[in-house]
């Protein structure tokens, strides 16, 4: 699986050092707490609203299950005993002590970790598919690209002090789980004719108070040329992109002032400069890092396992679990499973010292030693041999984390909201938890079929609520909880924003709005149509009408 | 960022002063601390000093600026409260829960620590916004 070279483990020890003696000279008092404050974010340490908040990279959310142990130390250790997966892959600990942190963060280099790029205007974790390298529907590998991006942009001298911050996201898959057009760059790995390798790229998508879909610059960068291309968007941003506003500063308002056909012509002039430099991606280079991603020792399986078949007779719930939270793997005999880390009235995302301690030996015993972390906030197990299905699922039962949602209402992104986070105008969690326990029959659930619902807990949008089929977006109404309501947005390849159906809902009044949006589409949809073809065919205005009936 | 000095300006106007508390984080661990009425720092808000008078606060200010080039606490602000019943209790929601904990971990906080104190969620019918004079947290 995917390991570090030598070169980052020198850089990552000696940044740990560094950190701890800037910590050691801001107690003493030689750093001020504006001297001080640029260096603790660039270790991933956040001031939140009850504490201090440690971001941990976790890149491509893949995750050894030695590095699961050592989460599960520090939750123990240093935290209050738990963690939290976020939207962008990473893990949070809510609680951690200053004076711990560098003893935190030696921990991590212990086990190849850090908190290097997770705060900052710099390019940060760059993300991929969960399903890299083992779906049956990529092309290749996407973290291969990734990780060259990765790679490239890490401590990148010209791009420390972007005028924002900058996300990159790389699929390989005809399904994009890696919500692409909603980065400041997006990566679509595509094979031409000849089969040559190349990328469809995009620019300008983000979410926050200015959400936007990211266009295409080119549908076929050849694969020599991702970093030059690459760098010339981020030249051209570094030299164009507004610094005077924050709100203005991302990428996404650059490719909209200029235009996307001008900004590409500006991308492509820059290419053109530099697009024979050393940045050329020599093959070797390519075959270098994809050995980081060389395919595990598979066992030559027989497609199907007579054990599993006989368990998903014997088993309903297993079976249902199976048809939900299993994906196809490119691997005879193997499967992709994912533990839902939202279970009924649970916080999405988090996951206790225990549960950690627990997945770790799962992921020994069942997936070659892997897990993946997802930007939905759930796990996934990448190599499971269907004959060990049933044995993982029963650990998942033990867990607790065995709900079969996957892609399902109940299955929401929410950000911490204001239970943790300093910007946020109202609650996000308990939101999650009271539809979660609203809709948490199987049967209705799976009627409703596939549902994407995202919660934010304010405009800054790391719920991801613009992209949700149904965005929940909580505002400060003179001091009360109201939520605004989104409806039709996605996150796939045929990515959209949602629209706003009307004026927000009182706290006690958002379940129910819910219900009456997830009624509207019930009562419109046709055949198997999912909620957001639905909503596509029929516009806002029935559920609008329904909404606001009373009003 | 939402124009306190002009809500200011407009209260000394009108002769109303908002009661106010002063607010920080403790540099060592990050935890929420409050003026207390000996110029040192509780980490319970029913127990900080309240300003009265626009010099008050400014007095206060002066203080939690001091405590700050002490190198003891960081990210000072004053935040509006009431004094309802005698219990000092802030006034908005941000605040509140500030000075709980998260409402989703009851285990977790300040009101883990001591029970029976007013409910996170209790802001419910408060008018006043007040979100204080904060100049961080943009660290989204
Ligand atoms: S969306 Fe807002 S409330 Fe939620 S985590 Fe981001 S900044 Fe905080």
């Amino acid at each position: 699986m995917y390991r570090y070279d030598e070169f980052d483990h020198v850089v990552v020890t000696e940044r740990v050092e560094q950190f701890r003696n800037q910590v050691t000279r801001r107690l003493k008092g030689e750093l001020s707490t504006d001297e001080f404050r640029p260096l603790r974010l660039m270790n991933g340490l956040y001031a939140q609203l009850h504490a201090y908040m440690l971001r941990v990279a976790i890149p491509y959310g893949t995750l050894s299950s030695r590095q699961v142990r050592m989460l599960a130390h520090i939750a123990r250790k240093y935290d209050k005993g738990y963690g939290h997966f976020t939207t962008r892959q990473n893990i949070q600990y809510n609680w951690p002590k200053l004076l711990d942190v560098p003893d935190i963060l030696a921990d991590l280099a212990s086990v190849e970790m850090h908190a290097i790029q997770t705060s900052g205007n710099c390019i940060r974790n760059v993300t991929s598919d969960q399903y890299a390298g083992v779906s049956a529907d990529e092309i290749v590998d996407s973290r291969v690209y990734a990780e060259i991006l990765r790679q490239w942009s890490t401590f990148h001298p010209e791009f420390t002090f972007l005028p924002r911050k900058f996300k990159i996201a790389v699929t390989a898959a005809a399904d994009d789980r890696a919500a692409v057009r909603f980065h400041d760059i997006g990566v679509i790995v595509h094979k031409n004719d000849k089969g040559e390798i190349g990328f469809e790229v995009m620019a300008g998508g983000g979410m926050g108070r200015t959400p936007a879909v990211a266009p295409t610059l080119n549908k076929f960068v050849p694969e020599a040329d991702l970093l030059s291309y690459c760098e010339a968007i981020l030249r051209v941003y570094n030299m164009l992109g507004r610094r005077d506003n924050m709100f203005k500063a991302r990428i996404k308002i650059l490719v909209m002032a200029t235009g996307v056909e001008n900004f590409t012509k500006l991308v492509e002039d820059e290419f053109a400069q530099i697009c024979d430099t050393a940045l050329k991606l020599p093959d070797d280079e390519i075959a270098r890092i994809r050995a980081y991603f060389a395919p595990p020792a598979y066992e030559g399986l027989a497609a199907n396992s007579k054990a599993f078949d006989a368990q998903m007779l014997k088993d309903k719930a297993f079976a249902t679990w199976v048809e939900i939270n299993v994906a196809a793997h490119k691997q005879a005999g193997y499967a992709i499973a994912t533990a839902s880390l939202k279970p009924i009235g649970g916080v999405p995302g988090d996951c206790t010292a225990e549960q950690m301690d627990v997945i770790a030996d799962l992921t020994d015993q069942y997936s070659l030693g892997e897990v993946r972390v997802t930007h939905e906030q759930n796990l996934v197990f990448p190599y499971v041999r269907k004959s060990d299905l049933f044995a993982l699922w029963q650990g998942l039962v033990r867990l607790g984390l065995d709900n079969p949602n996957l892609d399902m209402i109940t299955d929401i992104i929410a950000c911490p909201g204001l239970d943790y986070c300093g910007l946020a105008t109202a609650r996000s969690i308990p939101v999650a938890q009271r539809l979660g326990e609203r809709f948490q029959d199987l049967k209705r659930q799976r009627d409703i079929g596939e549902l994407r619902l995202n919660i934010s807990g304010c405009i800054n949008a790391c719920g991801h609520h613009h992209a949700g089929n149904i965005g929940i977006l909580g505002v400060d109404k003179q001091n009360q909880e109201f939520y605004q309501v989104t409806l039709g947005g996605h996150d796939g390849a045929d990515a959209s924003i949602g629209e706003i159906v009307g004026p927000s809902f009182a706290s006690d009044r958002i379940i129910d709005a819910v219900e009456t949006i997830v009624d509207v589409y019930i009562a419109q949809r046709q055949g198997k149509e999912r909620f957001i073809d639905t909503y596509r065919r029929v516009g806002v205005k029935p559920f609008k009408e329904k909404l606001y009936a009373a009003h | 960022m939402d124009g306190t000095p002009k809500k200011a300006a407009a209260a000394e106007a009108t002769g109303a002063v908002e009661l106010q508390v002063l607010t920080a984080y403790r540099l060592t661990d990050g935890v929420v601390i409050y003026l207390d009425a000996k110029g040192g720092w509780t980490e319970w808000v029913e127990e900080a000093r309240v300003s009265r008078t626009k010099d008050d606060a400014d007095a206060m200010t002066v203080l939690a600026k001091a405590g700050e080039a002490a190198h003891q606490v960081f990210e000072t602000y004053l935040i509006p409260v009431s004094t309802d019943g005698d219990r000092t209790w802030p006034v908005s929601m941000r605040e509140v829960m500030r000075a709980q904990g998260p409402t989703i971990h009851p285990q977790f906080g300040k009101q883990a620590m001591r029970a029976g104190r007013i409910d996170a969620t209790a802001h419910a019918g408060s008018k006043r916004t007040g979100r204080g004079e904060r100049k961080e947290n943009r660290e989204g």
